[in-house]
């Protein structure tokens, strides 16, 4: 079928002069051909490219036309109107239709909700004076209020997504823990269907990311995993590090997914089973934003299921934090391993509890700790007490550049290592302080394995 | 003085059975309430019902077909079809009324609205055929 004829005459010339005078100017250009030449077959191939990019806008505008003809029922030319209109009729109706199911799911949830709160607070006011009457009330209305809210969240997000104003703060983020914390906020409603949710993280694998938005991309694919689960199944996240990615799995025994709709999980407003119970039902959203988010990570995801009945497993993969954290590896989670024989330690904080904390902690693994409240006490005591390492909370630019300028200033202290232990680190000042020299950068609060890990290995670093 | 009418509802959501219920209870009006259409209909076979108040999406047996099996099992029964429909979607509510229902609520409502609309279609099953009242 030949959609273009004649007119693109222009347009087939200027492909066969780009591709002959390219390659003709590249070998004037070896052969040492005068410079006038080269530059004559170079530019006829920048015309030729200029106008292939022309005959090529020239393609879409014919496409943009005939599409339009299309909408406005023009006869169109016999071969093209069979195949490219159907088409594009079809996706054109799909597009509605899928929009006409979202716009009712969307008024059928939100009216849902309002007719339980309005119910429930009329009848509480008719029966004022019946205490459990009205606490039923109040809890059905909280419960209602605060799905409607997390409706409003996912459309406010989805909007964002799709106008490009979705703001990320990135930030060195610990995957297990986070997990973890999914898993708890994910408990009480793996608990109503008896679903038992496990973790399995054996080591910190960390990633540069939104703490809020990832957690988001965690409970959605909870969330999710329990609302197709068995009653009295399993669902199961994982944490591990494969290459230079990190990957998150939550897997599940429950409905799966049949082989047809594998490819559109991830598609926004699409529905798993649009005639499922209530319960199993959503607004298609949850997983959308799990791809647009852990897309705008630099991240991708996948699903992944045997069929209908056999479970589900869906797998992130985000960029490691490039971070000396990565490096220490340590190869299980026991703090044994970790035993500062005579290490001596200066730890520098504002906060006495974590002084405290610090000093407990490594203690117990056997170092000597000092405390230090400000730099100049902490610098003093480590030349003083001929310290190992410094642990400092100082994580502001300008005086964590300093604090560590004036630590390696003295010749005898060139290999004292020093870690920086600061909660919510910005990346920038992640970036900053292992540029300025030091060792490692532990967010807080973490596990006590990993920052004596991260003691252990910057001091085994300096060593060596 | 009103007769007591019998009243099923019928919705998915619990939540929402149970405000109706407390609402209709209290107009003096004996109710059961099923969470499908099967269960309605098994609900209607056991104790029958003068007024049904049913929601439209449902899963499994769908309003509109719930409504057709209840009118054609039970023709003296009125129905309310409850809805929470989009516009410029198809129009549930008056495919409902095509179908048998004799009103249509549609969602959110006034459980006032409600109390009415039952009492009145109740009041029309109490004329075809008045109504034994129960023991004295």
């Amino acid at each position: 079928v030949r959609i273009f004829p004649r007119r693109n005459l222009a347009y087939r010339l200027a492909l066969l002069a780009l591709i002959a005078a390219l390659p003709l100017a590249l070998v004037a250009l070896a052969h040492r051909v005068p410079p006038a030449v080269v530059i004559f077959t170079l530019a006829v191939s920048l015309i030729a490219a200029h106008a292939y990019a022309r005959g090529k806008m020239r393609e879409m505008a014919a496409l943009a036309d005939m599409a339009g003809r299309v909408g406005g029922n023009e006869p169109l030319p016999a071969p093209f109107a069979s195949s490219v209109a159907q088409i594009q009729r079809a996706a054109v109706e799909e597009a509605e239709r899928t929009r006409d199911v979202f716009i009712a799911t969307l008024s059928h949830e939100l009216r849902g909700t309002l007719t339980a709160m309005l119910g429930w607070l009329e009848t509480a006011r008719a029966r004022i004076g019946e205490r459990a009457t009205l606490e039923k009330a109040l809890d059905i209305v909280l419960r209602n209020a605060r799905q409607q809210a997390r409706i409003m969240d996912d459309l406010l997000d989805v909007s964002r997504i799709v106008s490009g104003k979705l703001e990320l703060s990135a930030g060195p983020l610990e995957l297990a823990r986070l997990a973890r914390e999914a898993i708890e906020t994910a408990a009480p409603a793996a608990a109503e269907k008896a679903i038992a949710l496990r973790l399995a993280a054996h080591e910190p694998v960390f990633i540069e990311g939104d703490r809020a938005r990832m957690l988001q991309v965690i409970g959605n694919l909870l969330g999710n995993a329990i609302k197709f689960g068995k009653a009295g199944g399993w669902v199961s996240v994982s944490v591990e590090r494969a290459g230079a990615q990190a990957r998150v799995t939550v897997a599940d025994n429950g409905l799966g997914i049949a082989p047809e709709a594998l490819p559109h999980v991830f598609e926004r407003f699409w529905q798993a089973h649009p005639a499922a119970p209530r319960a199993r039902r959503g607004l298609g959203l949850g997983l959308a934003l799990v791809r647009d988010i852990v897309e705008l990570h630099g991240g991708r995801c996948r699903a992944e299921s045997m069929g209908p009945g056999r479970g589900a497993h869906f797998t992130l993969e985000l960029p490691l934090l490039a971070n000396l954290l990565q490096s220490l590896s340590p190869e299980a989670g026991d703090d044994a391993e970790c035993y500062l024989n005579g290490l001596g330690v200066v730890a520098l904080d504002q906060n006495d509890d974590t002084l405290s904390w610090l000093q407990h902690l490594l203690a117990t693994h056997g170092a000597m700790t000092w405390k230090a409240h400000t730099v100049d006490e902490a610098v003093a005591l480590v030349a003083r007490e001929h310290a190992d390492i410094l642990i400092s909370d100082c994580a502001l630019v300008g005086p964590g550049e300093e604090l560590i300028r004036a630590l390696h200033a003295a010749p005898a202290q060139k290999r004292v290592s020093a870690v920086v232990f600061s909660s919510h680190p910005t990346e920038e000042e992640c970036r900053r302080a292992l540029a300025a020299g030091y060792d490692a950068f532990v967010a807080k609060p973490c596990d006590p394995g990993v920052l004596l890990r991260a003691v252990k290995a910057a001091v085994e670093r300096r060593r060596a | 003085v009103s007769a007591r009418g019998r009243v099923l509802l019928v919705d998915d959501r619990p939540e929402i059975l149970g405000f109706m219920l407390l609402g209709l209870e209290l107009a003096g009006f004996e109710v059961e309430v099923a969470r499908s259409g099967e269960e309605a209909l098994a609900r209607l076979g056991e104790h029958g019902a003068d007024v049904v108040v049913t929601d439209i999406f449902m899963p499994e047996m769908d309003g509109l077909e719930a409504i057709d099996r209840i009118k054609a099992r039970f023709p003296r029964t009125r129905i309310v079809a409850m809805s929470s429909g989009a516009a410029g979607m198809q129009d549930y509510l008056a495919s409902a009324r095509l179908i048998g229902a004799d009103a249509t609520l549609l969602k959110p409502f006034a459980t006032s609205e409600l109390v009415r609309l039952v009492r009145e279609l109740s009041g029309q099953v109490a004329e075809d055929a008045p109504r034994q009242p129960a023991g004295i």
